[in-house]
């Protein structure tokens, strides 16, 4: 890895980017199921924390346009208005490139609250825009489903974690 | 160790500065938003969109389904033995009441005859299964397994065994966009049973919950009047259970009174629905009426 220079390290290695689409698209799958109003009203959006995990990688593949793409496939899975996910999952993944080596400085109640606060502002946007579209919606589904998404932010991590260092090795070798 | 050489597939690659990126994706983004069911673009894209989603989504739901038939398949014999005669009993409740329905058809034909009427006779075009709850903006809808290839289309009512639930707003090649009654600004013509008057039921975005449209305040209308299709519309056949009147509230300042309703249907609940289109009298059906659940192009 020391023979490379900056322009080739800055080069996400192959591996990692089939892991990055891979995940992507097993959170999208898992975003697509419907588990019943309910509960598709409070869960998380896993896509949108997945695509927030890469994006916040150092030299990640995950960019800005990769957001908006996924965020318009989820417009399209999850009936949204076209652009809205789009938005939404472009913002995020500009956050999470600003942020990028910083969150992993963070001690992991900071890295939460982080995580909490992106997810909040991300919910506020969606139910801003809602407002505008001159809809009703419900304030608890905007509220609940961050907190959930935080709680679950652990395990998305570990599990992310597992890919990039399995990604990492597959480069190596 | 040799560097490694490649290329990041065109989608990862970096251009432009992330700020000005965001900016562009941001733009269209609101754009998008802005335009979405206005212009005719805007639905050719997200009909696209969706043609090439189907696949996965109808084939999520092949496990799921399987899932909740192996469920069915641990009911206990105890189970099967009342339901059969919970059957039996509505099976024949459903006799008696079928004779006297037809009587009801023969005798309604004739004084339709009669007055040179068009028929409005239900038509059954599909069953149909939900894929997808839509989130957000856009609970208030959901996505069915049949589009224009199983002969659903835009306009046409879903309904359930208890009322109306809602209308296809837009169809793709195999699946379909429904807004259900309580979707914002959905709008139903309906007319009271105890007095005939008409109104325009509207959605506001809110579950179950629903409302009357422009009706004077000194209306005779009060809580627990039940709503049914007034057919004027031609989208719903007429006499179908819509809603019941929840509360009236009558304010001096206003030329209308508030009505708020509840949907005779619980339009977000419930898997399965009949699409169905009003037949005119005469007029052939385009395609016979099936009965399979799923996706079956």
């Amino acid at each position: 890895m020391s023979s490379r220079n900056v322009s080739e390290r800055r080069r996400s290695p192959p591996g990692q980017t089939a892991g990055v689409l891979l995940s992507l698209a097993a959170a999208l799958i898992f975003d697509m199921v419907s588990l019943g109003a309910v509960t598709d009203s409070l869960r998380p959006d896993l896509a949108l924390l997945v695509l927030l995990y890469w994006s916040t990688r150092p030299y990640s593949p995950a960019n800005v346009a990769t957001g908006w793409v996924v965020g318009l496939i989820h417009d399209v899975a999850s009936l949204t208005p076209l652009g809205l996910d789009a938005g939404l999952y472009c913002l995020t993944a500009w956050v999470g490139l600003s942020l990028n080596k910083r969150m992993e400085a963070l001690p992991i109640a900071g890295e939460l609250l982080l995580v909490l606060l992106i997810l909040l502002l991300g919910s506020l946007l969606s139910w801003g825009v809602g407002l505008l579209l001159g809809s009703q919606p419900s304030a608890e589904s905007h509220l609940v489903a961050p907190l959930v998404g935080t709680l679950c932010w652990p395990l998305i991590r570990l599990a992310m974690d597992a890919i990039h260092r399995g990604a990492g090795h597959a480069a190596d070798d | 160790m040799q560097p490694v050489a490649h290329r990041d597939p065109a989608l990862f690659r970096r251009g432009m500065s992330p700020a000005s990126k965001c900016l562009i994706g941001l733009s269209v983004s609101a754009a998008l938003v802005a335009l979405d069911g206005r212009a005719a673009w805007s639905e050719r894209l997200r009909s696209a969109l969706e043609s090439g989603l189907s696949p996965v989504m109808l084939a999520l739901q092949m496990p799921l389904e399987a899932a909740r038939e192996a469920g069915r398949g641990l009911s206990t014999h105890g189970d099967l033995l009342r339901q059969i005669a919970g059957l039996q009993a509505d099976n024949d409740r459903l006799r008696t009441l079928s004779r006297d329905l037809e009587w009801l058809q023969r005798e309604n034909a004739e004084l339709r005859a009669l007055a040179g009427l068009a028929s409005d006779e239900l038509r059954i075009q599909r069953v149909v299964e939900l894929l997808q709850n839509g989130r957000g903006v856009s609970s208030q809808r959901f996505l069915i397994t049949a589009g224009k290839r199983q002969g659903v289309h835009a306009g046409m009512a879903l309904v359930n065994p208890a009322g109306v639930v809602g209308q296809v707003i837009a169809a793709s090649e195999n699946l379909s966009e429904v807004a259900m009654l309580t979707d914002l600004g959905q709008n139903t013509p309906v007319q009271v049973t105890r007095t005939g008057a008409r109104a325009v039921l509207v959605g506001e975005g809110v579950p179950q919950r629903t409302s009357l449209r422009f009706l004077a305040s000194n209306a005779d209308i009060e809580p627990g009047d039940a709503l049914v299709t007034s057919g004027l519309d031609g989208v719903y056949p007429a006499g179908m259970s819509v809603a019941t009147v929840l509360t009236v509230e009558r304010d001096a300042q206003s030329d209308f009174a508030r009505v708020v309703c509840r949907p005779s249907a619980r339009v977000d609940s419930g898997r399965y629905f009949s699409v169905v289109a009003p037949r005119v009298s005469g007029a052939e059906p385009e395609q016979p009426p099936t009965h399979t659940p799923g996706n079956s192009p």
